[in-house]
């Protein structure tokens, strides 16, 4: 039964994976996901940090306390971020697989948006980022998650943003 | 591929239940508030450290202009530096370096060779950058911002024709 928290988002059940090569964006994403409310927040420096801090989660036997959100910058050293997405898209384990994945990029032409959708990304923030931007991509992926595509060639959200009606089996299992 | 190969997974309302969110719900107004307070409070820490990048960045093209050996790789530093400012000098309302960061990071992403031509450049971004920074100039700069962008790309057309 889900909580009722009114009309406005209740974060502090929220578990979130910060990760960026900068410690001063590090920082500052981490204080802004507190602001907003989330209790729950481990931060990483790059995506070789973030997986061991997701396989640690399961080897502890807490998969119940596996990450709800994955926000993560794109550039990093010796792992980045689309290295990082295409990790969590291939893993065997479904809590981990279907994770909402924000990719966060200095880099902001149309190739590298469609490289990062292409790779299985749920939301693309451009850096700078505004307060306003991230509270956007993080309504967009409460509100409108979008469906699924396993195929042989891609696996993760929908490319197509649409709104269609699905009234097939639900297939994943969290 | 036949379409039978692909399968849709129905999305999950599991964040949307956690956080619960039962329609029409949205983020706490005081919440995003706070937020915007506490990056802006970071602000001050952010010059200090973005002055520190611009000085970095005036050694790392003394360095690479020198030649040899550590040229490729200052370059990269240099364009990893400018990557840096682009990103994030905006959101601590120094849209100016954010643009002259990516003008920098443009510049020199993949180059490993440095001519005379190519340094004049590179330092017109950082002293364009220091200027900003010596100014406090935030936002768009008004005159003097738009004088110290038009003289950038003066800069720019100088060294690419000479």
């Amino acid at each position: 039964m889900p909580p009722n928290h009114g009309n406005e988002y209740d974060l502090r059940d929220l578990r979130v994976l910060v990760v960026d090569d900068s410690e001063f964006m590090l920082d500052l994403f981490c204080q802004v996901f507190e602001n907003l409310g989330c209790r729950s927040i481990v931060r990483a420096e790059h995506g070789k940090e973030a997986i061991d801090a997701i396989n640690t989660v399961v080897e502890e036997g807490r998969e119940d306390k596996l990450f709800d959100v994955v926000f993560s910058d794109w550039a990093m050293e010796p792992m980045s971020g689309l290295e990082l997405l295409d990790w969590i898209r291939m893993h065997p384990n479904p809590e981990i697989r279907f994770t909402p994945f924000i990719m966060v990029s200095a880099y902001s032409t149309l190739d590298w948006v469609i490289e990062a959708r292409d790779h299985g990304v749920s939301e693309f923030l451009t850096k700078p980022v505004s307060v306003k931007s991230l509270v956007s991509r993080l309504t967009s992926i409460i509100e409108k998650p979008r469906a699924f595509v396993k195929s042989t060639s891609y696996f993760g959200p929908d490319r197509r943003r649409r709104n269609a009606s699905f009234s097939g089996p639900d297939r994943r299992k969290r | 591929m036949a379409s039978d190969d692909v399968q849709i997974i129905k999305p999950s309302t599991r964040l949307r239940d956690k956080v619960g969110a039962g329609g029409n719900a949205q983020f706490n107004a005081k919440a995003i508030e706070r937020t915007e307070k506490a990056v802006a409070a970071k602000g001050k820490d952010y010059t200090a450290k973005v002055r520190k990048d611009v000085e970095d960045l005036r050694q790392m093209v003394r360095t690479a202009a020198e030649g040899g050996d550590a040229t490729a790789e200052q370059m990269k530093k240099i364009a990893m530096v400018a990557r840096e400012i682009k990103g994030q000098a905006a959101t601590f309302n120094f849209p100016l370096l954010t643009k002259f960061g990516d003008g920098l990071f443009n510049f020199t992403d993949n180059m490993t060779e440095l001519t005379p031509k190519r340094v004049a450049v590179i330092e017109a971004h950082v002293d364009a950058m220091a200027v900003v920074l010596a100014q406090n100039m935030h936002g768009d700069g008004g005159a003097i911002g738009n004088k110290l962008v038009r003289g950038l790309d003066l800069a720019i057309e100088k060294f690419k024709q000479g």
